[in-house]
């Protein structure tokens, strides 16, 4: 789907490695560690075989509503947990950092356009009303 | 729609298109999950025991081991959502197993993490592993639903409803 504008995501990606290190740690090792994802990431992940997004299509459930879900495989943005309590009992706080990374904005943006193209493939006079994200 | 079909989803090459399976057990429609998959089909040697409702709170150290090394000699939980706290000792090994929200919790609320968090959330620092809870990737959905009108099921063709 991503085909011949691979080789330019994964250039900017690696060329942006450094910028878009996380900022949500003192060590270094950690930051070495967001970076040697972010190059596996785009070095060996994008330009092979493996898919960059996961499309589930759901039959019908129990109102007769169809999906279809566009999933990232491979986020560049990575975010943390951490507690801000010590009452083991208290909810961790989670912070998943969408979007930290705009070299993988591309994917991460292009999940709608992704969802029409393949609705649109559906020849299936049924389909009539969306019901979610619009109403 | 021009995406090859898989022969195997879940072995090496996991790339393709094909039907995924569900969490329904085939032979009765009943949900299938890990205590119906795995647990109750097994005979009771009596050599496990599962304790249900117990929330781990945290993993308690020997005091007399190496801060780099580091050994464990009890869980503590609570059976009662944390009005009384008990602990079990361990003989052999611990093995957290609490997903991606809840290993680095139960972990940062033993000691053991980045320092600036547990001073921060005033918890004793066992072992210093600033890694802990890093890293963390979530997969970027979106989601599309439809109605279908007109979806006709096998009675309603019968009984022209």
């Amino acid at each position: 789907m991503y085909g011949s504008s691979i080789p330019a995501m994964q250039s900017s990606i690696l060329s942006q490695i450094d910028q878009y290190a996380p900022s949500t740690t003192y060590d270094p090792g950690v930051i070495g560690g967001y970076k040697a994802i972010c190059n596996t990431t785009a070095s060996s992940i994008f330009p092979s075989p493996i898919g960059l997004i996961e499309l589930l299509f759901m039959n019908s459930d129990g109102n007769g509503d169809i999906g279809i879900t566009a999933a990232l495989q491979h986020p560049l943005s990575q975010g943390r947990i951490y507690i801000n309590s010590s009452d083991p009992m208290a909810y961790p706080v989670i912070d998943p950092n969408y979007l930290s990374n705009p070299a993988g904005m591309h994917p991460e943006t292009q999940l709608n356009s992704i969802i029409k193209l393949t609705t649109s493939r559906c020849r299936n006079p049924h389909r009539r009303h969306e019901a979610r994200p619009h109403s | 729609m021009g995406v090859a079909a898989t022969t195997d989803l879940y072995g090496g090459e996991n790339w393709g298109a094909c039907v995924s399976t569900s969490t329904i057990n085939p032979s009765n429609g009943t949900r299938s999950y890990s205590r119906t998959g795995y647990l109750d089909p097994l005979p009771d040697h009596g050599n496990y025991d599962v304790l249900a409702n117990a929330h781990v709170t945290r993993i308690l150290f020997d005091p007399s081991s190496p801060s780099d090394n580091l050994t464990a000699s009890s869980v503590e939980y609570t059976p009662d959502g944390g009005a009384t706290l008990k602990t079990i000792k361990v003989s052999k090994e611990v093995i957290l197993a609490a997903g991606s929200v809840g290993s680095p919790t139960v972990l940062m609320h033993s000691g053991v993490g980045p320092s600036d968090v547990l001073s921060e959330a005033s918890v004793q620092l066992v072992s210093e592993l600033p890694a802990v809870g890093q890293h963390l990737q979530d997969h970027f959905v979106s989601h599309w639903m439809g109605t279908i009108e007109h979806m006709l099921t096998q009675t309603e063709r019968y009984f022209d409803l």
